[in-house]
């Protein structure tokens, strides 16, 4: 986090560092990714976050060269390098699987692509060393991949990427094959040895908890397509479409769907509804669309069935979640999830929930948020 | 109850012997007979000797045969070797139409019956004037063995992991440096397996070679059986035939114990 | 994979496969319709069926078939019964033995059948070791004649078959799941109800597979019937390289290859359909 931040400042931010334009790959007539635009800085640490199957990988292996696009370029620090073929890209990937050369020490793994650019012994040594080093893993040179550990295997692929002092750092679900325990260890070294390499790294993950807290930046995919790339806090509080909020964030944002009577009132599901005039102004184009909100835990509050502007609800469940509590409410058949501290009381049957805080509206047609600039 | 267990267990194994006497006496027989003083193996021996050993060395007729089966032993699996490596690897490494149809051609060699494709060939190469010449002999046994090593090489790369080769290109390294650096020294046990396995089985052919083998080029089983249809058995042939069953038993247990041959045949 | 480096991969394999492996196939078909000239090396390329007539009702050939395929279900037979006890006690019974078995069982297939006809021959002669040793035993006090005599063949072709038997026994039966016998045992189920309920139904893919394997052998073999048939036993095998090598006819004997050929070939099919409408079976069982 300490040196990219001048990076960017310093930057041209009319040409990005990576630059992915109009990029389209189909397998045998079955498009895995429609034309997508991506750029990312130098530097920067970009997640590219979505559900398994939606092209991450594809996309992953357009960048590095392993595939050929059917459309769309690719520039690297201003250099176009859709031509070149994947070993002369310096672009360092690794792989969900690791993929370690089984008949090779951790050593002469590391080595291997400082071999292939015939970097003299001596200078090698030192930069095995020093990847080595890097992953905090000196003592295991001499060992066989088949004798470490998952988390230790994954930091030699890491560092074997590293040597090559790569242009951009590709990571393949980096966490997926890690336990849980050395998932969350893992998250902070990642994090770490970013700053300190500075290495521009682009990693795929279809956790939004890792995306959130690692990234600088963050890609939504879906259906070989980026809906929104942006900051966490940008992602998490304006969410471009209601598959992005549906798709960050614990708990997930829930979609009311607002529905507005002949008469002009307001209803969700058989319930009649009267929101706060700063809402109702929101929701001013719903005669047009059927629209619905985005709600998250932090967009509501609990209040009595009576009081003014709430809507009408049922408590469902409660779960315990020790410093809080969320508190499951249904309301006109849909269900609304609501945070309170642990110490609130909870009242029971009928309650109103209150909306404190303006939630982002979304036209449940194209699935974008409307009143959007831009 | 246990002494009733141990009693089925002893027919069991008796039973089970027959089969194995029946499948092996013949090889103990050659052994046994190339010991031997008279001139063929009578139950009880008469006697040991080294004699037939000698002649087998001192035999340059039994010398030439074994050359040629030699000869076109190696340069039947280098062809087969070649194409059926090249083959196996386009059909583990891309996805096309009709790859699967392929794959049963190549591999239907191991389901028709030689004897008949022996007919067609004879005709063929009558035809084609290569009967029995040293070309005709080499391409009828790489067709027989080639789907051996299709289908050894076909399971070999299937281990083989495809990203691997990914992340040896990734860290710079051209196509060509993929395969030395890491598909062939990933992949020799296989190559090894069926160029052993495919150079057995041309040496050991006789079905075809019996009928497209020529005066010139006539191999050492084509020899044998000639002896066997006619004039009897030479004792030297028992010793030489001893000789090479040694050999290949001696192959297939290195071969068991480090290539794992079992599993992968 | 570039397609076209894909197809440069495969050419020289398909290259040995299709001119040298197939195309004798359709060259077969094609001059088995023609006719040898008599006395000469030339063939009449006339399209004619008298080489399939004469198959049809010439006697002999008639009576070879049936004798071939005779020999081919004998075979099957004995290698069964010899088969099954090996392939279930390496299966079930064999830890430390297993892979020296199974080296074993293999060995002949990797040392060449005209080395094993060789041992045969010295084993089975008027002279030989099994008489021999039968003579010292008291069994008999005039030698058998198996050299030249149906019983020599049966046992060259099941010494030369009994591995393709065993081997798909074995992979099948090294399958099953050996808590369903342990279930059925622990029901009451005495070992031959095991057997018949249990274990052979369950082999019945690797019983059907060794049985195709073996009988084909058999039924194309050709080494093992002409050296300890020593002329007066006749096979389908035998009989296509006498008319071929030695006659000299070689459009009829195209004629007897291609017979061969397609009643293998409807056996294969008609296999095939057994096998299917077997599955469909037991899935309904299943089901239920
Ligand atoms: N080699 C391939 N051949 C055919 N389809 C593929 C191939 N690789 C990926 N796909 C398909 O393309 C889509 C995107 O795959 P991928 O990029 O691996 O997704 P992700 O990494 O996001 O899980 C999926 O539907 C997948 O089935
Ligand atoms: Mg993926």
């Amino acid at each position: 986090m300490t040196d990219h931040g001048d990076n960017q400042q310093g930057r041209n931010l009319t040409s990005a560092y990576l630059s992915i334009s109009g990029m389209a790959k189909a397998y045998r007539g079955t498009p895995a990714l429609k034309s997508v635009d991506l750029d990312v800085n130098e530097g920067e640490f970009v997640a590219l976050l979505g559900p398994s199957g939606c092209g991450k990988s594809t996309l992953l292996r357009l960048v590095a060269g392993l595939l050929e696009p059917d459309e769309g370029t690719i520039t690297l620090a201003d250099q176009r390098i859709g031509h070149l073929p994947a070993y002369k890209r310096d672009i360092g990937l690794v792989f969900q699987n690791y993929a370690l050369f089984p008949h090779m020490t951790v050593a002469r793994n590391v080595r291997f692509g400082l071999d292939m650019r015939n970097m003299p012994r001596a200078e090698a040594e030192t930069r095995v060393a020093d990847a080595l080093a890097l992953v905090k893993l000196e003592h295991l040179a001499a060992r066989m991949p088949s004798e470490l550990s998952g988390g230790q295997q994954q930091r030699v692929a890491l560092a074997r990427a590293i040597a090559i002092r790569p242009r951009l750092l590709l990571l393949d679900e980096p966490l997926s094959n890690l336990d849980a325990v050395l998932r969350a260890s893992v998250r902070t070294e990642l994090r770490e040895l970013h700053a300190r390499t500075g290495l521009t790294i682009v990693m795929v993950t279809h956790d939004q908890v890792e995306a959130m807290t690692m990234a600088d930046r963050i890609a939504v995919m879906s259906d070989g397509e980026v809906l929104q790339h942006d900051t966490p806090q940008q992602i998490y509080e304006q969410p471009a479409s209601d598959f992005v909020a549906k798709f960050v964030g614990t708990p997930p944002a829930a979609m009311l769907q607002v529905d507005r009577k002949i008469d002009g009132r307001f209803a969700v599901g058989d319930t009649i509804w009267s929101p706060s005039p700063e809402l109702e102004a929101v929701l001013a184009p719903i005669q047009r669309v059927a629209v619905a909100l985005g709600l998250r835990p932090d967009h509501l509050a609990l209040t009595s069935a009576d009081a003014p502007h709430a809507l009408p609800a049922t408590i469902r469940t409660v779960e315990y979640l020790g410093a809080e509590r969320l508190v499951h409410v249904e309301a006109g058949g849909q269900m609304l999830v609501i945070r309170l501290s642990a110490d609130e009381p909870v009242v029971t049957g009928a309650v109103g929930v209150a909306i404190v805080k303006s939630p982002p509206v979304f036209d449940l047609t194209t699935g974008l948020r409307l009143g959007r600039a831009g | 109850m246990k002494l009733r267990r141990a009693a089925i267990d002893t027919v069991w194994i008796a039973w089970m012997a027959i089969g194995y006497i029946v499948v092996l006496m013949p090889i103990v027989v050659v052994f046994f007979a190339s010991f031997s003083d008279g001139n063929t193996f009578r139950f009880p021996p008469s006697g040991f000797s080294l004699k037939w050993y000698q002649a087998a060395f001192e035999s340059s007729e039994y010398r030439n045969a074994l050359s040629v089966s030699l000869l076109v032993g190696i340069l039947a699996t280098l062809v087969s070797l070649t194409a059926g490596t090249l083959a196996a690897y386009a059909l583990s490494r891309s996805t096309f139409r009709g790859k699967t149809m392929i794959e049963t051609l190549l591999l239907a060699p191991l389901a028709l019956p030689h004897i008949v494709w022996a007919i067609g060939l004879l005709q063929i190469y009558a035809w084609l004037s290569i009967g029995g010449t040293l070309l005709g002999l080499v391409l009828a046994h790489a067709a027989l063995t080639l789907p051996f090593a299709v289908r050894i090489m076909l399971s070999t790369f299937s281990q083989l992991d495809k990203t691997l080769q990914d992340a040896a290109t990734t860290l710079g390294a051209s196509p060509m440096r993929v395969v030395v650096h890491i598909v062939l020294p990933l992949i020799w046990p296989g190559v090894l397996t069926s160029a052993l396995f495919t150079f057995l089985t041309s040496f050991n052919e006789v079905t075809v070679s019996v009928l497209i083998a020529g005066s010139r080029y006539l191999t050492y089983p084509v020899r044998l059986y000639s002896e066997l249809r006619s004039q009897g058995i030479d004792p030297t042939t028992i010793a030489i035939s001893a000789m090479l069953v040694a050999m290949i038993i001696v192959f297939a247990l290195i071969g068991e114990r480090f290539l794992n041959w079992s599993r992968r045949v | 994979m570039a397609r076209k480096s894909t197809f440069l991969l495969l050419t020289p394999g398909l290259f040995v496969t299709g001119a040298v492996f197939l195309s004798p196939f359709a060259f077969l078909a094609l001059t088995s319709f023609w006719t040898q000239r008599p006395n000469s090396l030339l063939v009449d390329p006339a399209f004619t069926l008298v080489n399939y007539v004469r198959i049809a009702t010439d006697m002999f050939f008639l009576r070879v078939l049936f004798h071939t395929i005779y020999l081919g279900v004998i075979t099957v037979l004995v290698c069964l019964v010899l088969g099954l006890p090996i392939a279930r006690w390496i299966a079930r019974r064999a830890v430390v033995s297993r892979g020296i078995l199974v080296v074993l069982i293999v060995t002949p297939m990797v040392s060449g059948a005209v080395v094993q006809t060789l041992g045969l021959v010295n084993l089975l002669s008027l002279l030989g070791v099994i008489n021999g040793l039968l003579k010292q035993l008291g069994l008999i006090d005039r030698s058998i004649r198996f050299l030249g005599d149906e019983l020599g063949v049966l046992i060259g072709l099941v010494q030369a078959f009994l591995p393709l038997m065993v081997l798909p026994l074995l992979n099948t039966m090294s399958k099953l799941p050996e808590d369903l016998e342990s279930a059925a045992r622990s029901l009451g189920a005495p070992a031959w109800r095991l057997w018949m309920l249990v274990i052979l139904p369950l082999s019945m893919p690797g019983i059907i597979a060794g049985s195709v394997l073996v009988f084909f052998a058999s039924v194309t073999s050709f080494v093992t019937p002409q050296i300890l048939g020593q002329g007066r036993i006749q096979t389908f095998g035998t009989v296509m390289y006498q008319q071929s090598a030695l006659v000299n006819d070689w459009p009829f004997a195209s004629a007897l290859a291609v017979t061969m050929m397609v009643l293998l070939g409807g056996l294969v099919l008609a296999l095939r359909a057994i096998r299917q409408r077997l599955a469909r079976r037991s899935n309904v069982a299943g089901a239920v």
